[in-house]
C-alpha cells in the first residue's frame, strides 16, 4: 500500500493541492468581484474602491468550502487516491483540507474590520440619478446627486393604499442613508441598502444561500468555542471526502464522477435542510441549544463515517481509470 | 465506428429527451398551478409548461446523452484500422451543429412565446375563478343581473362547463322572474366605420332627399370637417339646419315638439358644442322614452362612442376591481427639460370591455423644485392614443351610465386637471408613452423580460432608459438568448471529450449503472448552471462598465475561445 506513494509523491500531491486550491480561490474571488462590480455599474452608479476591496474577504470566506470541494474533485478525479489503496495520500489530502479550513476561516474573518457586514456598500451612493432602485418593498428615484446632496427624491411605497408617492425636493445621500425633509415628514434611512441590477438565476441564488448559511454556522461555531469549531470543520471536510469516495463506486468512471459531484452538491443541500428544517423542528422539542445547533454537523459526521466504513469494508481496491497513481 | 456511433448518440439523446419530457409532463400535471386552472386550459398549460421546462433543460439533457454514449456505447474495435479521434467524430460534429440550430429555434423562437402562453393561461384562469366567485357572491346577495353577467364572463373562458351553464340558467330564470314586466334595453348595434368625406357627403344628400334633416346635417358636418375645402358640404349642412329649425316651428303636436327640442339640444351638444357627456345623457334619457326613434338610437351610439374616448363607465371599471392582472407598474412618463412626470399603476386588467387600471397615482415635479401636480385615481381605462403618436391614454373620469350626477374623478393632492396635457378641452386624460404590451414590462426588476421576443427586447432596451430603467436586465436577457445556443454546441463537444476520457472501455458494460442514466442530466444541470453563471457574471460586468456592444463582442470572442478549447480537447483524445 505504502510502496505506491513515496514521500516524494506525497509532497508533490500536497503542492498540487495547494496550487489547485489557490487557483480555484482566485477564480471564484475574481468572479465574485466581477459580480459585485457588474451590479454596481449596471445600476449606473459608481463603485467605492475601499468597499470593493473590503468585500474580498467576504467573498473568499463564503466560497471557501466550495473552493475546497472543487479542489478535492479536481485532485482526486483521476488520481486513484482512496483509503483502500493509498491511505497516507488520502489522509494527507484530508488533513490538508481540514487544516486549510480550520486556519483560513479565522484568518479571513480577522481581516474584516469589526462591525463590517457583507451588506456594507461597494458603491458611492445606492441611488443612481434618473433610474429606479428598489429595496424592501419600496422604489426610489432621484433626479441628481452631487457631493452627497441630492435633488428631487421620490420614494414609492406600493403597499400604501393612498398617496404612495413621497417627494423630497432636496436632501443628503450617503451610501444607503438618505436624509431628507419634506412637507410634514422626514426620512432618515429611506435609501436602498443593496444594489442588485440583475436577478440571479435560481440555481446560483440557491448555491449562494447554501454557502452563506454554511459560513454563518462556521462563524457561529468559531465564536462559541474552539472545540465546537474544530468539530464543525472536521464534519464538513469528512462529508466532502466521503462524497469523493464515490469516485470508485463502480466500473464506470463517468458514473462515479457524476455521483461524486452530485454528492458534493448534496452536502450543501443536506446542510441547509438540516439547519433550516430539521433543527428548527427539533428546537420545538428540545430546548438545549447546543444539540440543535450542532445537529447539522453531527449528521454530516455520522453520514461520512458510514460511507467511509462501507468503503473500507465492501469496495475492493481497484485501480483508478487513469491507471497509475500519482 | 462513426455510423454506429452516430446512431448510438442519437438513440441515447432521444431516449433521455423523451424521458425528461415525460417527467416534465407528469411534473406539470401534478403542479399546484395546473390544478388551479380551469378545465379547458389545463392540458394546454401542462403541455406548454412541460415544453418550457424541457427546452430550458435541453442543454444538460443533450450533454448527458453525448457523455453517456461516448462513455458506454462507442468503442474502437480491437484490431480495427487506427484513425485519429477527431476523424472518427467528425460526422458527429455536423450532427451537433444541426442540433444546435434546432435548439436555437426552440430557445429564441419558441420559448418566449411558450412562456407568454403560460402567463396568458394563468391570467385567464385566475380571471375565470374571480368572476365565478363574484357571480356566486352576487347571487347570494340577490343581485341577479351582476351574477348573470359574471357567469357569462366565466363561460367565455370555460364554455363547455355544464355545471356552471346550469347554474347560470338558474340565476337567469330568477332574474327574469324578478324583472317580469320590465322592458328590454335597445341594442346599440355596431359602431359606424370611419368613411371618407365624399362618402359622408353622399350619405348627407341621401338623408336630405329622404327629409331626415338631422342626419343630413350630421353627415354634411362630418364631411366638411374631414375636408375643409368642401363648400358643397357646408352649404348642405346650412340648408339642412334651416329645415331643422323650420321643422321645429311646424310641429303641431306638443309632445313631438318637446321630443324635437330635446333631440335638437342633444344634437347641438354633440355636433356643435362637442359636449359629448351632455349629449350622451340627453340621448340616453330619450332612448328610455323613445326606444324606436332612429335619430335617438344613432346619436346615442355616436355620443356613447365619443364619451368612451374621454371617460369610462364606472360599472365596467368596477368589474375589473380586484381581478387578476399585471401589478405594480412604475415608470417615468415625462422627461422634458426639468419637468418630470412619474406614473404608478397598482393593477392592469384586461376585460371584454377594454383594458382597465386601478390604483393610479401621478406626480409631476420640476427637477430640484416643488410638486406641480399630484393625483390619485381609483380607476382608469387604457385607450390607444387619440393623436398619431405611439402609446396610450389613460382616461381618469368615470361616469355612471344613467346618472349624470355620479362621477368619479381623480383626487388632486396638488395642482389641477389642466396640468394633465392630453387635451386642452377634456379633463383627466393622461397620455402615456407606452403601449399596453410595453407597460407590462415596466415593473421593478422587469420580471416579464423573459417573455419578450428578441426584436421586442432589442427595441425596448434602447428606449427603457427614458422610463427610468437602466435596461441592464433586458440587455442581459438578449445576451443570455445568444449565449445558450453557443453553450449547447460547446458543452456537447466538451461532453464528447469527457465521456470518451471516462469511458468504460472494452470491458463489460456496467448494467447496474444503467439505473442511474436518468440522473446524469441532474449533475449536468448543476455543471451547466455553473458554466453559464460564470460567463454571465463576466458579461454582466462588461455590460455594466462598457455597454451592450462590448459585452456582445466579448461574448462572441469567449465563445470562439471555448469552441477552440473544446475542439482541441477533442482532437487530443486517444483511440488506443
Amino acid at each position: 500500500m505504502l510502496e505506491s506513494f513515496a514521500v516524494k509523491d506525497l509532497l508533490r500531491m500536497l503542492l498540487v493541492f495547494v496550487a489547485l486550491f489557490v487557483l480555484v480561490n482566485i477564480l471564484f474571488t475574481v468572479l465574485g468581484l466581477l459580480g459585485v462590480l457588474g451590479d454596481v455599474y449596471a445600476a449606473k452608479t459608481e463603485p467605492l474602491l475601499s468597499g470593493v476591496i473590503a468585500r474580498i474577504p467576504h467573498i473568499l470566506l463564503e466560497r471557501l468550502p466550495l473552493a475546497l470541494c472543487a479542489t478535492l474533485l479536481l485532485l482526486l478525479a483521476r488520481s486513484g487516491v482512496h483509503p483502500g489503496r493509498s491511505l497516507p495520500a488520502f489522509v494527507l489530502v484530508g488533513a490538508a483540507s481540514f487544516f486549510t479550513l480550520v486556519f483560513a476561516f479565522p484568518l479571513l474573518e480577522a481581516t474584516i474590520p469589526a462591525g463590517m457586514e457583507t451588506s456594507d456598500r461597494v458603491y458611492t451612493s445606492a441611488l443612481a440619478p434618473g433610474y429606479w432602485h428598489s429595496d424592501n418593498g419600496r422604489a426610489y428615484y432621484v433626479e441628481s446627486i452631487e457631493d452627497g446632496r441630492f435633488s428631487s427624491l421620490l420614494v414609492v411605497t406600493p403597499d400604501e393604499k393612498q398617496a404612495r408617492f413621497r417627494y423630497f425636493a432636496a436632501g443628503e445621500a450617503e451610501g444607503p442613508l438618505v436624509t431628507a425633509s419634506g412637507p410634514g415628514s422626514t426620512d432618515r434611512s429611506g435609501g436602498p441598502s443593496e444594489l442588485s441590477a440583475f436577478t440571479p438565476e435560481r440555481f446560483t441564488a440557491q448555491l449562494e444561500h447554501d454557502l452563506r448559511l454554511l459560513r454563518q454556522e462556521l462563524s457561529r461555531a468559531y465564536l462559541i468555542s474552539r472545540p465546537r469549531y474544530l468539530l464543525a470543520c472536521f464534519a464538513v471536510v469528512s462529508a466532502f471526502m466521503a462524497a469523493v469516495f464515490l469516485m470508485r463506486l463502480s466500473r464506470w468512471p463517468l458514473l462515479n464522477l457524476f455521483l461524486s459531484f452530485l454528492a458534493l452538491r448534496g452536502v450543501f443541500y443536506q446542510f441547509r435542510l438540516l439547519r433550516e428544517v430539521v433543527s428548527e423542528e427539533l428546537a420545538t422539542l428540545i430546548s438545549r441549544e447546543s444539540v440543535t445547533a450542532n445537529l447539522p454537523f453531527l449528521v454530516l459526521l455520522v453520514f461520512s463515517g458510514l460511507l467511509l466504513l462501507l468503503h473500507l469494508l465492501f469496495l475492493p481496491a481497484r485501480r483508478g481509470p487513469g491507471g497509475a497513481a500519482i | 465506428m462513426s455510423k454506429v456511433g452516430l446512431r448510438q448518440v442519437l438513440r441515447v439523446l432521444v431516449v433521455l429527451a423523451l424521458l425528461y419530457f415525460g417527467f416534465f409532463m407528469v411534473h406539470s400535471y401534478l403542479s399546484p398551478a395546473a390544478a388551479r386552472l380551469i378545465a379547458p386550459l389545463r392540458w394546454q398549460y401542462i403541455w406548454t409548461r412541460a415544453l418550457v421546462l424541457w427546452v430550458e433543460t435541453l442543454i444538460p439533457i443533450s450533454a448527458s446523452a453525448v457523455m453517456i454514449a461516448y462513455s458506454l456505447f462507442i468503442r474502437v474495435e480491437p484490431g480495427g484500422r487506427e484513425e485519429p479521434f477527431h476523424a472518427l467524430v467528425s460526422p458527429h460534429l455536423v450532427m451537433f451543429t444541426v442540433l444546435a440550430l434546432i435548439f436555437t429555434v426552440l430557445y429564441i423562437g419558441v420559448l418566449p412565446s411558450a412562456r407568454r402562453a403560460l402567463e396568458r393561461s394563468e391570467f385567464s384562469s385566475a380571471q375565470a375563478d374571480f368572476y365565478l366567485e363574484r357571480a356566486r357572491s352576487a347571487r347570494q346577495d340577490r343581485n341577479y343581473n351582476d351574477a348573470v353577467a359574471d357567469f357569462d364572463r366565466y363561460l367565455v373562458r370555460d364554455p363547455h362547463n355544464q355545471e356552471i351553464t346550469d347554474e347560470r340558467e338558474e340565476v337567469h330564470t330568477l332574474l327574469l322572474d324578478s324583472e317580469a314586466g320590465e322592458g328590454v334595453a335597445p341594442e346599440t348595434g355596431d359602431l359606424p366605420q370611419p368613411l371618407k368625406a365624399g362618402e359622408y357627403f353622399a350619405r348627407a344628400e341621401a338623408f336630405y332627399s329622404q327629409e331626415d334633416y338631422f342626419s343630413a346635417h350630421y353627415y354634411a358636418v362630418l364631411a366638411s370637417r374631414l375636408d375643409n375645402s368642401r363648400q358643397d358640404a357646408r352649404r348642405l349642412a346650412a340648408r339642412a339646419w334651416e329645415k331643422v329649425t323650420g321643422l321645429e316651428r311646424s310641429q303641431a303636436d306638443e309632445a313631438a315638439r318637446a321630443l324635437f327640442r330635446t333631440k335638437k339640444e342633444g344634437y347641438e351638444a354633440l355636433v356643435r358644442a362637442q359636449d359629448f357627456l351632455k349629449a350622451y345623457y340627453i340621448f340616453n334619457d330619450l332612448a328610455n322614452t323613445y326606444p324606436d326613434d332612429p335619430d335617438v338610437a344613432r346619436y346615442l351610439e355616436e355620443s356613447g362612442r365619443q364619451v368612451a374616448e374621454i371617460s369610462y363607465f364606472l360599472d365596467e371599471a368596477e368589474q375589473a376591481e380586484g381581478a387578476p392582472g399585471i401589478g405594480e407598474i412604475l415608470f417615468v412618463n415625462v422627461k422634458q427639460d426639468t419637468r418630470r412626470e412619474i406614473v404608478y399603476i397598482d393593477n392592469l386588467v384586461e376585460t371584454e370591455q377594454g383594458v382597465f387600471v386601478t390604483g393610479v397615482e401621478v406626480i409631476q415635479f420640476e427637477a430640484g423644485g416643488g410638486i406641480e401636480l399630484h393625483l390619485a385615481a381609483a380607476h382608469g381605462k387604457l385607450l390607444p392614443r387619440l393623436d398619431e403618436q405611439q402609446g396610450s391614454t389613460i382616461v381618469l373620469t368615470g361616469l355612471d351610465r344613467y346618472d349624470p350626477e355620479r362621477r368619479e374623478r381623480p383626487m388632486y393632492f396638488e395642482g389641477d386637471p389642466r396640468r394633465l396635457a392630453a387635451s386642452e378641452r377634456f379633463e383627466n386624460l393622461l397620455p402615456v408613452n407606452l403601449s399596453r404590451e410595453d407597460l407590462a414590462v415596466m415593473r421593478l426588476g422587469m420580471p416579464a423580460a423573459d417573455r419578450l421576443g428578441l426584436s421586442d427586447l432589442w427595441q425596448l432596451r434602447r428606449r427603457c432608459g427614458q422610463f427610468g430603467y437602466p435596461g441592464a436586465e433586458l440587455a442581459c436577457e438578449i445576451l443570455d438568448r445568444i449565449l445558450h445556443p453557443f453553450s449547447f454546441l460547446i458543452l456537447c463537444l466538451f461532453s464528447v471529450s469527457l465521456g470518451w476520457s471516462f469511458r468504460v472501455g472494452n470491458s463489460r458494460s456496467p448494467r447496474l449503472g444503467f439505473i442511474f442514466l436518468p440522473f446524469f442530466p441532474l449533475g449536468a444541470a448543476v455543471l451547466t448552471a455553473l458554466y453559464l453563471a460564470a460567463q454571465k457574471t463576466i458579461l454582466e460586468f462588461i455590460l455594466g462598465i462598457l455597454g451592450f456592444g462590448s459585452a456582445l463582442a466579448v461574448l462572441l470572442v469567449v465563445q470562439g475561445l471555448l469552441l477552440f478549447v473544446a475542439l482541441t480537447l477533442l482532437a487530443g483524445q486517444r483511440t488506443d
